[in-house]
């Protein structure tokens, strides 16, 4: 029997539960379309395909608006506004006009969609508080610059949100430490943004499952095609200054990186606040990592060379942050694997081998596996409602991204370092433990 | 002294002692010595004016500060635009002097500033600040409070603990969430009892609900004793976050008796949960197959598809039946999901269970099966395949096929062969040669494969091996060539045909100079030209560009229509050499293809014009004379520019 009071009491004050209980009441009197959140389901009614998942979308650039309205380059066509299994509830922008045009589309879609013309409820917002202080809202899918990506995230989670987060997850090791230990505590689903382990036809999948099964013999080296990069400022405000232009919250959008003037060629995290490469690295490593399957307890060496990278794993494999010569598969996210039999390389666009054989003959069945999921969408969005554990959950994501992060201040710092992946610093170096974080600018300490 | 005078002085004394510090640096050749630049940034952060410079001095001093600049730094805290840059280097400074001289600051600095001073002591996890922050909890600034809370959740001593639970309740988030750390900071040390206390002590109902999802998953893993009772009663409870947590945790740490307790209750669990109990229950292997037989007829999709693709885990070769049957039929998901165990599935009899499967299944799951054998790529399943390869049934065959080319053995390359000999119908034959034809492609012993495509070949009269052409270039060997020219130069216009098409997939550009031959053999013809095409296409293969320009200039007099210049062209603007853009210049006056080799001389200029200047300064009047678009023009003068500036003219910034 339920205990009379306590956690599994009935509850009577507005919850958000009551408060959807209304709503749903609300939207059904009016023959509206269902607006419950997936987590709004009493036992008996909690059907996993009738869940439709109240989302916002928080950043509206290229990235945010083509996850929300689909695009050339979008997984989904025409994007999650499209999605049956969706409601989008609202945008979120710090400037004007990007707001108002994906707030204008969103609702022109849903009027059509559901005949309604003058469909107003999805709602924008300049401030994300205020989609976060929202109780509807089941998840939210942040496409911001990179520099917000692990403060907006932790905080999303910790006001009950889902979150599905573009990459880089973090820009420091601190970072990736809060959003990992933030989804623990507040057991949210979280989805990295690494999608190629479940896009582009399984290529990757398919490579992953090559490497770890040996199919080119004893893995030697691997080039990750990228540089890594971090948080490393070579300077730490700027005095480069342009007017402000009308509808853009440059403190908002600054947010947690130090402050500095408003300057014209300011499209993402500055330049000068980064060593390497943050943005397309951590698709390159996220894969390296995968094939990888490095121990998650041995030391790795990273070695500095000018103004190269190699990692050094304990079982002799070298990790290039470069190009392999003359092989051209690799460039879009991918890597090129030697190994004592063959080689192999994979991208967006292909898989190759040298042999060709090692990489079109499949793996005999009792071959190990990994997670076998198509549509990274999809998985997030079946985990919203199953509470099953994504494929880029923060754990896999984060550890990824350290590796990246702890490149990147090798390279920034110009020495060599080791790397201790399980207590996420390095060994004997106390001067790069200092630039394993950075303090947040005021408000925004987590 | 006037604030001029002084700013000079300053400057001077600055500028002195980064000339020391140089003159240091060059000295040693190593960099100044750290002590002499750390006094020579504390100065600059003494006195400089300029924000950019005082922030970098910041910036250096983590990487060589010692508790002499800690002074200069806690002075920064109350500048506006320096505090933060200096809040961060403190932050990371490991001396004890650092944290009584912030909390000295603390009654000095105001507004935003301070609201990051006491971050910093939070994060520094000062025990000794406690004191100083407790009021702030009291503050009317509803951002100090917050930032209260949360250093104080961060340093999560006693006392910590003891001023965020005299707040008033129902706790403010911010409070909740600083008690949600003291609690975890508890748990980690092994003080249970009083982190269930104070998970307890969060979960009433007025506590926000992710605050109360988070507190109770945090006493379910502090107190394993009573998690049974807990993930039940959540199981069965009214609360969404909190039943959604309990999933969570049970297939996080799966427990045989709650399992028990949940299975006997099946029926009224819901669709998410009867998967949550599944997910756990796989986590013990075969013993799961009751329970995933049960969720494969569930009326859930989502349930039935997790099922299916759960057994792949079980070993169990009696679900191969249930398996075949669900990738046989149903939506389109569950046959994915029951395709990829069957493809997966291992174990003892598990091959065997498939295997005779086949012989007893209907048309449709054994073609499933099939595809499986394929996708799992047992040696021992070619015998198998290569007698389904023949099945009257097209469907079957097809499969068969289709598993054959998947399992790519290339011991399956002579029988395959010997059933395509054996075979009259062209419909049956043509594609058990397109087997032969992708493992030949694939064989790591071409010579051998070589060998066995050659000795069946001898078996088939020369005018029936037309259907046989594919293997020709899957092999691209010296024998496959001399067979391909062999038809190409013969009587039959579609065995030749059916040649010229087989050298445009060569493996490599070596046929190119057969091709040209028969292209100049009867310019008119339309198998010439065929042949001019498919020896452009084929140019593409040669690495060596140098190579490759010498046969595309052995090609271009025979190249007539604008298509056959086009194609040309193309391969030509790949060749980024002089010699390259000088070909591609002779058809500047060629009316069909004079703007695009405007275009694309262009292009080759533009990447090559700092090397080849003189013949930039040539070609690119002619450009300007002969190309009407606008881009191509603006393109071209443009170019013309950079190649009239010297050297480095058209270098970028």
């Amino acid at each position: 029997m339920a205990p009379s009071s306590g956690p599994f009491s009935p509850a009577s004050r507005l919850t958000r539960r009551t408060f959807l209980k209304h709503t749903a009441q609300a939207t059904a009197a009016f023959g509206l379309p269902t607006l419950l959140p997936a987590t709004a389901f009493g036992a008996k009614g909690n059907t996993l395909p009738s869940a439709r998942i109240n989302l916002a979308v928080i950043g509206l650039g290229n990235q945010g608006a083509g996850h929300l309205l689909g695009g050339g380059w979008t997984y989904v066509p025409g994007g999650y506004i499209s999605r049956d299994d969706v409601q989008v509830r609202a945008v979120c922008d710090v400037q004007r006009d990007r707001l108002t045009r994906a707030h204008r589309r969103c609702n022109e879609v849903y009027a059509e969609r559901f005949n309604r013309p003058g469909y107003t409820d999805v709602a924008a917002y300049s401030d994300f508080r205020e989609v976060l202080a929202r109780p509807d809202i089941d998840a939210v899918l942040l496409a911001l610059p990179f520099h917000w990506h692990a403060t907006l995230a932790v905080l999303a989670m910790r006001a009950g949100k889902d979150v599905y987060c573009e990459k880089p997850i973090a820009l420091t090791v601190a970072e990736a430490e809060a959003v990992v230990s933030t989804a623990q505590r507040y057991q949210r689903v979280y989805q990295a943004g690494t999608q190629q382990r479940t896009e582009y036809g399984g290529k990757f999948r398919t490579a992953c499952e090559l490497i770890r099964n040996e199919r080119i013999g004893t893995l030697r080296e691997i080039y990750a095609y990228r540089a890594p990069g971090a948080f490393f400022p070579t300077q730490w405000t700027s005095s480069s200054e342009a007017p402000v232009p009308a509808g853009f919250d440059w403190d908002r959008w600054l947010g947690p990186l130090p402050w500095r003037p408003y300057a014209e060629n300011t499209r993402s995290t500055p330049s000068d606040l980064l060593a390497g490469d943050v943005n397309w690295s951590p698709h390159h490593y996220d894969f390296v990592q995968w094939a990888l399957n490095p121990s998650p307890t041995s030391p790795v060496e990273i070695e500095y060379d000018r103004g190269r990278i190699r990692y050094h794993h304990a079982t002799g494999v070298v990790v290039h942050g470069a190009d392999f010569p003359g092989e051209t598969t690799g460039g879009q996210g991918g890597a090129c694997f030697l190994g004592s039999k063959g080689r192999l390389a994979v991208d967006r666009d292909r898989l190759v081998s040298y042999p060709g054989h090692l990489a079109r003959t499949p793996l005999p069945a009792g071959s190990e596996r990994v997670s076998y999921v198509n549509g990274h969408q999809n998985n997030f969005l079946d985990c919203i409602r199953t509470r099953r554990q994504p494929i880029s959950h923060p754990e896999v994501a984060a550890a990824s991204m350290m590796t990246v992060l702890a490149g990147g201040l090798a390279l920034g710092l110009k020495r060599s370092l080791t790397w201790d992946p399980t207590k996420h610093r390095f060994i004997g170096d106390d001067i790069a433990n200092r630039h394993l974080s950075y303090l947040p600018r005021s408000p925004w300490s987590l | 002294m006037s604030p001029r005078f002084g700013f000079r002085f300053f400057t001077a004394r600055c500028l002195l002692a980064l000339l020391t510090a140089v003159g240091a640096a060059l000295s040693a050749e190593v960099g100044p010595h750290p002590r002499t630049l750390e006094q020579a940034l504390i100065e600059t952060l003494e006195r400089s004016t300029d924000v950019v410079r005082r922030c970098d001095a910041c910036r250096q001093l983590i990487d060589i500060g010692t508790p002499a600049c800690i002074p200069a730094l806690v002075a920064a805290l109350s500048q506006e635009r320096v505090s933060h840059a200096a809040s961060n280097t403190l932050a990371k400074l490991p001396f004890p002097e650092v944290d009584s001289a912030l909390r000295g600051a603390l009654p000095q600095v105001t507004g935003a500033a301070r609201i990051g001073l006491v971050d910093l002591l939070g994060i520094r996890r000062d025990g000794a600040a406690v004191e100083p922050l407790s009021p702030l909890l009291a503050s009317a600034d509803p951002a100090l409070t917050e930032a209260a809370s949360r250093a104080l959740g961060r340093i999560g001593s006693d006392g910590a603990l003891a001023a965020l639970e005299s707040q008033p309740r129902p706790f403010v988030p911010g409070v909740a969430h600083a008690l949600l750390a003291c609690a975890e900071i508890r748990r980690e040390a092994g003080r249970t009892p009083e982190a269930a206390r104070l998970y307890r002590l969060l979960m009433v109902d007025d506590s926000p609900e992710p605050i109360r999802s988070a507190a109770w998953m945090g006493l379910a893993r502090t107190e394993t004793s009573q998690r049974t009772e807990l993930i039940t009663q959540a199981f069965f409870g009214a609360q969404g976050p909190i039943r959604d947590t309990a999933f969570q945790l049970l297939r996080e740490r799966p427990d045989r008796t709650l399992l028990a307790a949940f299975l006997g209750r099946w029926n009224e669990l819901a669709a998410v949960q009867r998967l949550a109990v599944m997910d756990a229950h796989v986590a013990f292997g075969a013993e799961a197959v009751p329970t995933l037989r049960l969720a494969a007829k569930d009326a859930d999709p989502g349930v039935r598809r997790a099922a299916l693709a759960s057994m792949s885990k079980t070993g169990d070769p009696s679900l191969v039946p249930l398996l075949l049957e669900a990738a046989a039929a149903g939506e389109m998901p569950e046959r994915e999901s029951a395709r990829y165990s069957l493809a997966r599935l291992t174990g003892p009899g598990v091959a065997e269970a498939l295997e005779s499967a086949l012989e007893r299944t209907p048309v449709p799951q054994t073609n499933e099966g099939l595809r499986a054998l394929g996708e799992r790529a047992e040696p021992r399943a070619a015998a198998l395949l290569l007698r389904f390869a023949v099945n009257e049934d097209a469907t079957v065959a097809y499969a068969a096929q289709r598993a054959l080319v998947q399992l790519n053995d290339p011991a399956t390359l002579a029988p395959v062969l010997d059933l395509a000999v054996a075979r009259t119908a062209d419909s049956v034959r043509r594609p058990l040669v397109q087997v032969a034809a992708n493992l030949c492609a694939d064989a790591p012993d071409k010579v051998e494969a070589n060998r066995l495509v050659f000795a069946a070949l001898r078996r088939i009269p020369i005018a029936d091996r037309t259907a046989w052409f594919d293997l020709l270039p899957a092999l691209s060997t010296t024998e496959a060539s001399a067979e391909a020219e062999l038809h190409a130069l013969g009587p039959d216009p579609d065995s030749a045909r059916a040649a010229v098409l087989a050298f445009a997939r060569w493996h490599d550009a070596s046929p190119t100079p057969i091709l040209i031959r028969l292209a100049r053999r009867d310019p008119s013809a339309p198998l010439s030209r065929l042949a001019l095409r498919s020896a452009i296409t084929l140019t593409d293969r040669e690495p060596s560009g140098e190579q490759r320009l010498i046969l595309l200039e052995s090609i271009a007099p025979w190249a007539q229509s604008p298509e056959e210049k086009v194609l040309l062209l193309t391969q030509l603007r790949r060749i980024r050499t002089p010699a390259a853009a000088r070909l591609v210049a002779t058809f500047l006056v060629d009316q069909d293809v004079a703007e695009r080799a405007a275009a694309d001389l262009t292009d080759l200029l533009e990447v090559q014009h700092e090397a080849a200047r003189q013949l930039a300064a040539t070609l690119l009047p002619e450009v300007v004379k002969i190309s009407k678009s606008p881009e191509t023009l603006e393109r071209a003068a443009l170019l013309q520019e950079k190649t009239k500036s010297g050297p480095n003219g058209g270098a970028r910034p």
